[in-house]
């Protein structure tokens, strides 16, 4: 307190307020630099396939697919997640080869909801185009995870 | 507001990115965006505060009221004007008349015209008007409506939630530039000497600053995207259109630090701010001119049109402002010499 009053008389006081300013500026960024939960890839895996078994298993899982076909992506969870039981916000978002959006879902976990994999799919149509989709995976807003899969004009083109 | 406007055109991001339900690809990409996001409330804020400085200078000098009432309807609804015919265009480098859409400056004008019906009230009276206001739009910015009848998306989306007519309703954002309005006369006739205006705005900044971690740590009432932990960038970002109640305390506040560190700079070293106080002299010539330089050269000329990344961005930016500026100056002096009614309104 004396030293601050000290600053005052010396006619510092400029630079004392520079210092509060540029601390409060500093404790707010330090607020938003840490990167939380998403620090470490919170995805396990990701399965890219076109049909389900019966017991609700994905059926034949590939990274090539066709026009008119509809892809489904299943992301397995890190298990550190599985167990976590706070609220968690997910976006998984399907990128066209030209880089536009094709789809965005949200998936909101309560807290105390069961969680192991979150699920999307996307129906291919060919004003879309072909090439080299992506699937990102976001946390609290951040990319997290992505993946790319091919998509072929059609049944012939695949070597 | 150059640092945003440049990363729309040059930005790749903008390939995929929707302002209304953002995601980031990295942190780099987070904090270009964040750092643009202060921006529309310290507008609004500036706007109040010249509104009240004007109707007191105009009251000194013998107008009466409903003169100077009539004086700042004028210039709101020039600025509704300017949106509607320069503004919208612009951003597709004048392809086309789009006047079926809404933003900034209209919002801006709109909000002086409101500012000027209550500027004769006093200070407490506005303060209170803005609280209400701010309070209790959190409830009504959910408000359901018809989107394929024309007459309810331009009545709500004008004045009370965004959408695609308008990313920034009226009445939200009528509140900040009333709180424009009350800081007026303390800094500029409260507060007069530098150390009680710094020591003031301090103060405001981190009240308001208290004020926003509460309501965003309590996730109650007036905030809409949830947070991972107090550590990440999710717990500091917030809806902007509509602005929630926490994006609008928040950003007042970062606001009132930047006033603070631009009255130590303006004062310390007053040179880093010259190129600033020239672009502030003209700042609807800025916002009006530097829009169409950069959507007619990339969007127009298809030149380097969304393929850049941040470092890119920051270039171009930078590269922009050094042509804004001697633009500025320019039209500064032009302005100043000019007897032309338009122009002295610019």
């Amino acid at each position: 307190m004396r030293r601050h009053l000290r600053l005052y008389a010396r006619g510092d006081w400029q630079k004392n307020i520079l210092i509060k300013v540029l601390l409060v500026l500093a404790c707010i960024l330090s607020t938003g630099c840490g990167r939380g939960g998403a620090s470490i890839d919170p995805i396990a895996d990701v399965i890219f396939y076109t049909h389900l078994s019966d017991q609700r298993k994905p059926l034949d899982p590939r990274s090539k697919f066709f026009i008119g076909e509809r892809v489904r992506a299943q992301i397995s969870l890190d298990t550190a997640l599985v167990k976590d039981d706070n609220l968690n916000v997910w976006h998984i978002q399907w990128i066209r080869p030209d880089g536009r959006k094709r789809y965005k879902k949200q998936i909101t976990h309560a807290p105390g909801e069961s969680r192991t994999s979150l699920s999307s799919s996307i129906k291919l149509h060919a004003r879309h185009g072909s090439g080299k989709y992506l699937l990102q995976v976001y946390y609290f807003r951040l990319l997290v995870h992505e993946e790319r899969f091919n998509v072929l004009a059609a049944p012939a083109d695949q070597s | 507001m150059l640092l945003d406007h440049v990363s729309f055109y040059i930005n790749s991001l903008w390939l995929s990115f929707d302002k209304f339900d953002p995601l980031f690809p990295d942190l780099a990409q987070f904090w270009l965006r964040y750092s643009s996001e202060p921006v529309a409330p310290g507008f609004l804020l500036v706007n109040g505060v010249m509104v009240w400085y004007l109707y007191q200078r105009r009251l000194a000098q013998g107008d009466s009221p409903s003169m100077v009432r009539r004086y700042l309807i004028e210039r709101g609804l020039f600025l509704v004007l300017i949106q509607l015919i320069w503004v919208n265009s612009a951003w597709s480098g004048f392809r086309e008349l789009n006047i079926d859409h809404f933003g900034i400056i209209g919002c801006i004008g709109v909000s002086m015209c409101l500012l000027a019906l209550v500027m004769g009230q006093n200070w407490m009276v506005r303060l209170l008007i803005a609280a209400l206001i701010a309070a209790s739009y959190p409830a009504l910015s959910h408000i359901k409506y018809d989107i394929t009848e024309p007459a309810q998306v331009w009545i709500v989306e004008t004045f009370i939630t965004a959408g695609k007519l308008n990313s920034y309703p009226v009445i939200p954002w009528f509140a900040v530039a009333l709180l424009g309005t009350v800081i007026a006369p303390m800094w500029i006739q409260k507060w007069t000497d530098a150390r009680s205006r710094l020591t003031g705005t301090l103060i405001l900044g981190c009240a308001a600053m208290g004020l926003a971690l509460l309501i965003r740590s309590i996730e109650i009432y007036g905030s809409e995207f949830s947070y991972s932990s107090l550590m990440h960038p999710s717990f500091i970002h917030d809806l902007k259109y509509p602005p929630t109640l926490f994006f609008s305390i928040w950003f007042f506040a970062l606001n009132m630090f930047c006033v603070c560190l631009l009255l130590i700079l303006g004062s310390t070293l007053p040179w880093v701010l010259k190129p600033l106080r020239i672009v502030g002299q003209v700042p609807l010539f800025f916002y009006l001119l530097h829009i169409p330089i950069l959507a007619v050269i990339t969007r127009r000329l298809d030149f380097y049109y969304r393929q850049g990344d941040v470092p890119e961005v920051l270039f171009a930016a930078a590269l922009l402002f050094s042509v804004m500026v001697p633009l500025s100056f320019w039209f500064a002096r032009l302005k100043a010499s000019s007897n032309n009614k338009l122009i002295r309104m610019m």
